[in-house]
């Protein structure tokens, strides 16, 4: 995938896989978004569009390349139920695998199933029916992740403990070992990103990670989806009434709720607060900690 | 100049008794005054004075026997119906009802059908009888059924009576559902009657249907308490069927009316619909005996007035109410339920009046076969062809079974006859308590699965057999609760199961131990604990997916299919569309204009790549509607009219799809509107509004409407993608997934649908499962309104709050290490 050929093989591939197809794409920023066009040009604006076309082509690929290995273990010894067990768990039959070996169609299938599993197509049967009506939709925006994270990380570990041991304690060890290193980057990014743009916008917002190492690690965890919907609820925690109304009832609501009691205590704070996480593009770079302002040294 | 007679005497026979004061020209002259229009063009001939119809017979006491056997094939008998009303058609073109211009032929086909389609809709309850009892208990139904006896001549009677309706009312499959809902819509518009009724929803109608009439009459009961007593009166006065006057209250007029309407031998007469019980209704199911008698069909008036076919004049009349009530209420559209049959009535072409030249020129145009292929195409023809083929091999399968060991049934039921002693005491004491004592669905499964157990290839014919024996001559099926335990002792005993289902019946509300009235009404009642589980379940913890996994065999293979179609479909579009890209990257925009000219309106390619690119395109083009038409599909217009398959035959052809940013600006969309009055596509403003705003309907409804829908209106370039790139990866896109639905699911969820019915006769969940299908299938019964709001408030979300989402969002790709 370095060179620019293979990127562009790889990026075919995921194309073939229906992974990056624009009818994908576009489906995400939908469910992101509502069919609004001025939330999904945002979102392709700021580059949403393009990690998900970046995540679906890395799924698609590693999809591949997990069936071609898979197909390998096999081939070196055909009573390897592992390897057989994980090949039907892509939607391929091992039987054939064996007969034929591995065909185009072979591995664009396990890229698709791969791609779905771990990217989350908002197809509606992938989720609950509350969740696809209108009403549903907002109360569980943003939430539809942490849904599919749970039943990802229930199917990956659960199901694999009963069929194959050896796997689901792979899986586990994976998700202890690269989980936290993965969410610490990310969250790491988004906190220099958020002080910079704070600094050029000379506003008094400084946001800083959680010293104790239980708690960063936690929020590292929780960042990648590691606790599904246990890290959500975790998280929501931290942030007083403002989080559990976030977690129960979604943002708007969240949103709806907290205009109301700022409005009911005539708390200006408060107000100005919302008004400025409430800004349009702006809003999470405006919002947040205020920096600490050095002691009086007099 | 048309004979009266005929339509004289089914007047008179519809109501009959009324009308026999007044000679045959003095009814003829008050009904030309009454009904404008309508009888204009009939004379009475020479010396044919109409006597009056003889009041109705009395009512026989007692069944005569068994209901009449089947006659013929059923597919046989409705073609054979089919010719008949080609026939009418033929004869009467040109006649009044069409040149008054009320009615297109394609409607009065349409009207005609809806004859059929009662039969059909009478038909239902005996195909689930097949499937659940076996051919014995369902033959009363067919022959109900095909015939057209109680259930389709009374809501037809009901129809026309309420004057408002006509033959294309939605139907609940249940002749007392239907035969109130039909009462009540000739008050009100259809969706509030239904709403009234507390039936305001296909699944609570099926429901209230399945779960048991009663309450759907209690509730209408109720509902029509509510209807304003000057639409009764008003109505009455005009039916001539009650006495108007302030002295008839709402109660005895809606109660009179109804009862008339039910007034059928067995059955409630002449009462008010208040006074009206569960129990007594509960005799009124096909087959319920009551206190001695038997429902015996139709009374002589109903016979006279089924033995004529329905004359185009009172189809005209239906077609003009109609026009009246659309101009009184708005355009009430109701959705039919049929559910796997097409909707032969698709949206109704308001202001049909002064049509009169298109009505002749395309009636001209039509030939009886083409008619009768027109009609065989969209009444659900292949339904009865499905029941024939089901007959047959019902037939065959009980040829070649094994005889069931009938000493040992009369044995075990003997012994198991009587526990039953002390029963009907104790269901006379539940009925005064008012407490359930009716089967549940599920249960009648539970019971047909024991009984599979105990006997191979246990079926309906057995179930009627064992029922014989066990609740006495003449029954044949268990019918209440007590009875479900014996039945169920008895399956039990036969097979030697040794508790087996115990927990199964717990599940759903009781158990299987001594008789108890205490605990009956518990176990009558579905379980409201399983419902509620059910519920939270399906709407907030498990995915579609999973829950239709959990509605068994059927519902694991309508979760495989689901998959199936959307996996193979995105493939196949990915493919497409990654060959596409290959052809097309490396064009320029000026070539990239020569494909569109080409594809669109067959002009020549003249640079070297973009030909080649046409022609990889069209080739992809060309073998996706080869198969659609492979798959049986159908380019329609929306009054039904079908397209030849050859359509695309030649040269050109490339989707039109709107640019949403020109409609949904004001002076895009006023543009779109003016250009559709100055190219005479429509009248005026008003008329180009509706037009354009069902192109655009049926171009974004579940079916593709790029490839299912005919091309009805032309607007300017601009208003359309012409870039080929975009245009061409979205048509591959819906395209396929297209396709393969047909192939999976069926033309019309054919497949889709059985599935979820088989879902429904094993007792699980079957609501749920058609909801989850129509979600996938991008069905939405939200309001447009909470659609719209729902995403402006996400679009709000997404705008204050996503700003470094992206940053999250990229470290996503380590889920891949996860999942292999």
């Amino acid at each position: 995938m370095t060179s620019r050929a293979g990127r562009e093989e790889s990026r075919d591939f995921a194309l073939r896989a229906s992974a990056t197809l624009d009818e994908a794409i576009n489906g995400v920023l939908r469910e992101m978004g509502g069919s609004g066009n001025i939330a999904q040009t945002y979102l392709k604006m700021i580059g949403f569009g393009a990690t998900e076309r970046f995540n679906r082509t890395v799924s698609a690929v590693a999809g591949k390349n997990y069936a071609e290995q898979l197909a390998g273990t096999l081939r070196k010894n055909p009573a390897d139920k592992s390897a057989s067990f994980q090949l039907s768990r892509l939607g391929l039959n091992p039987a054939t695998i064996m007969e034929r070996g591995l065909s185009e169609d072979d591995l664009l299938k396990a890229a698709q199933t791969v791609t779905r599993e771990t990217q989350f197509s908002p197809r509606p049967q992938n989720l609950p029916l509350f969740l696809n009506s209108p009403s549903g939709k907002v109360l569980f925006q943003f939430k539809t992740f942490v849904y599919n994270q749970t039943k990802l990380i229930k199917n990956e570990i659960l199901q694999n403990v009963k069929s194959d041991p050896a796997a689901a304690s792979r899986k586990i060890l994976m998700l202890v070992a690269a989980a936290p290193v993965v969410g610490e980057l990310g969250l790491d990014a988004k906190m220099l990103v958020r002080n910079f743009v704070a600094g050029v916008l000379n506003n008094d917002v400084h946001v800083d990670r959680p010293s104790a190492l239980v708690d960063r690690i936690i929020e590292d965890y929780a960042a990648v989806g590691s606790f599904g919907i246990f890290g959500d609820i975790y998280q929501s925690g931290k942030y007083g009434e403002r989080g559990i109304t976030n977690l129960i009832a979604g943002p708007t609501a969240s949103n709806l709720m907290e205009a109301a009691v700022a409005t009911g205590t005539g708390s200006t704070k408060r107000l100005e607060t919302l008004a400025k996480r409430n800004t349009p593009v702006l809003g999470p770079l405006l919002s947040g900690p205020k920096k600490k302002q050095p002691p009086a040294l007099y | 100049m048309p004979d009266a007679k005929p339509a004289l005497t089914k007047f008179r026979a519809k109501f009959a008794g009324s009308y026999d004061d007044m000679s045959d020209p003095q009814l003829l002259s008050a009904l030309k005054k009454k009904y404008p229009g309508t009888y204009d063009d009939l004379t009475l001939g020479n010396g044919s004075q109409v006597t009056a119809t003889a009041p109705a017979a009395p009512e026989p006491e007692s069944s005569s026997g068994p209901m009449a056997p089947v006659f013929g094939p059923m597919a046989e008998q409705f073609s054979s119906g089919l010719d008949t009303v080609i026939e009418g058609l033929s004869a009467k073109k040109g006649e009044s009802a069409l040149k008054s211009g009320l009615m297109a032929p394609i409607r009065a086909g349409q009207a005609a059908l809806g004859m059929g389609q009662m039969a059909l809709t009478g038909a239902a309850p005996a195909l689930r009888a097949v499937e659940n009892f076996g051919m014995t208990v369902a033959e009363p139904f067919l022959s109900g059924s095909v015939q057209m006896p109680n259930v389709a001549a009374i809501s037809r009677n009901v129809s026309r009576l309420g004057n408002l309706s006509g033959p294309d009312r939605p139907t609940t499959g249940s002749p007392i559902a239907d035969t109130i809902v039909e009462v009540l819509v000739g008050f009100l518009p259809f969706e509030r009657a239904l709403k009234l009724a507390g039936l305001g929803s296909k699944g609570k109608i099926l429901k209230a249907v399945r779960d048991e009439s009663p309450k759907s009459v209690l509730a209408v009961r109720d509902a029509l308490k509510v209807v304003p007593e000057e639409k009764i009166q008003q109505a009455a006065s005009e039916l001539k069927l009650l006495p108007a006057g302030p002295e008839s209250t709402l109660a005895d007029n809606a109660g009179v009316m109804t009862g008339q309407i039910l007034g059928q031998p067995g059955g409630l007469g002449p009462r008010k619909i208040a006074d009206v019980t569960p129990i007594e209704v509960n005799r009124l199911r096909p087959g319920a005996p009551v206190a001695g008698r038997q429902p015996t069909g139709l009374r002589p008036q109903d016979t006279a007035m089924l033995s004529e076919p329905m004359p185009f004049q009172d189809v005209a009349r239906v077609a003009a109410r109609r026009e009246q009530q659309e101009r009184q209420f708005g355009s009430v559209v109701p959705q039919r339920v049929f559910g796997a049959q097409p909707d032969p009535f698709p949206v109704l072409p308001r202001g049909i009046t002064g049509k009169v030249q298109e009505v002749e020129r395309t009636l001209d145009a039509a030939t009886p076969e083409s008619i009768k292929q027109d009609l065989l195409e969209i009444s659900g023809f292949r339904t009865y062809q499905k029941l024939d083929n089901q007959f047959a091999e019902e037939a065959a399968k009980r040829q070649s079974r094994p005889a069931i060991d009938t000493a040992t049934v009369e044995a075990k039921a003997a012994q198991h006859s009587k526990h039953d002693s002390a029963l009907p005491a104790q269901e006379a004491a539940l009925q005064e308590q008012k407490m359930p004592i009716e089967i549940s669905k599920p249960q009648y499964g539970m019971l047909n699965r024991l009984a599979k157990q105990a006997l191979p290839d246990f079926d309906g014919q057995d179930m009627s057999y064992i029922s014989s024996r066990l609740f006495g001559e003449g029954r044949t099926a268990p019918r209440t609760i007590h009875e479900f335990k014996t039945a169920v002792q008895f399956f039990r005993d036969l097979g030697q199961q040794t508790g087996t289902l115990d927990a199964r019946a717990l599940a759903l509300g009781g158990d299987l131990g001594p008789v108890d009235p205490g605990r009956m009404a518990t176990v009558g009642n579905p379980s409201f604990l399983r419902r509620l589980y059910q519920g939270i379940d399906s709407r907030l913890v498990s995915s579609g997916h999973v829950y239709l996994a959990k509605q068994g065999k059927p519902g694991r293979q309508l979760a495989l299919t689901i998959d199936q179609v959307d996996s193979k479909s995105g493939i196949r579009a990915g493919k497409a569309v990654s060959e596409l890209e290959q052809v097309t990257k490396r064009l320029t925009p000026p070539q990239l204009r020569q494909v569109h000219r080409a594809l669109d309106f067959g002009h020549e390619a003249a640079d070297p790549a973009a030909a080649r690119a046409v022609s990889v395109l069209r080739q992809n083009l060309d073998s996706m509607w080869e198969e659609f038409v492979s798959l049986g599909g159908e380019v329609r217009h929306t009054d039904g009219r079908k397209l030849p398959a050859t359509l695309t035959d030649g040269k050109a052809y490339f989707p039109h799809f709107i640019k949403r940013s020109y409609l949904e600006s004001k002076d895009g969309y006023n543009t779109a509107l003016t250009h559709l009055v100055q190219t005479g596509q429509a009248e005026n403003l008003g008329e180009a509004d509706r037009i354009l705003r069902s192109f655009i309907s049926r171009h974004t409804v579940r079916r593709f409407g790029n490839m299912e829908k005919a091309r009805e209106i032309n607007l300017p370039e601009q208003f359309y993608e012409t870039d080929p790139v975009k245009a061409l990866k979205l048509y591959f896109s819906r395209g396929y997934h297209r396709l393969e639905e047909m192939r999976h699911f069926g033309r019309n969820d054919e497949v889709a649908i059985g599935l979820v019915e088989q879902i429904r006769a094993e007792g699980r969940d079957a609501d749920s499962a058609q909801r989850i299908f129509d979600s996938v299938r991008g069905k939405s019964n939200h309001s447009e309104f909470a659609e719209n709001l729902s995403g402006a408030l996400r679009s709000w979300n997404v705008l204050r709050s996503m700003a470094l989402s992206p940053i999250i969002n990229s470290t996503q790709s380590f889920q891949y290490r996860f999942s292999d």
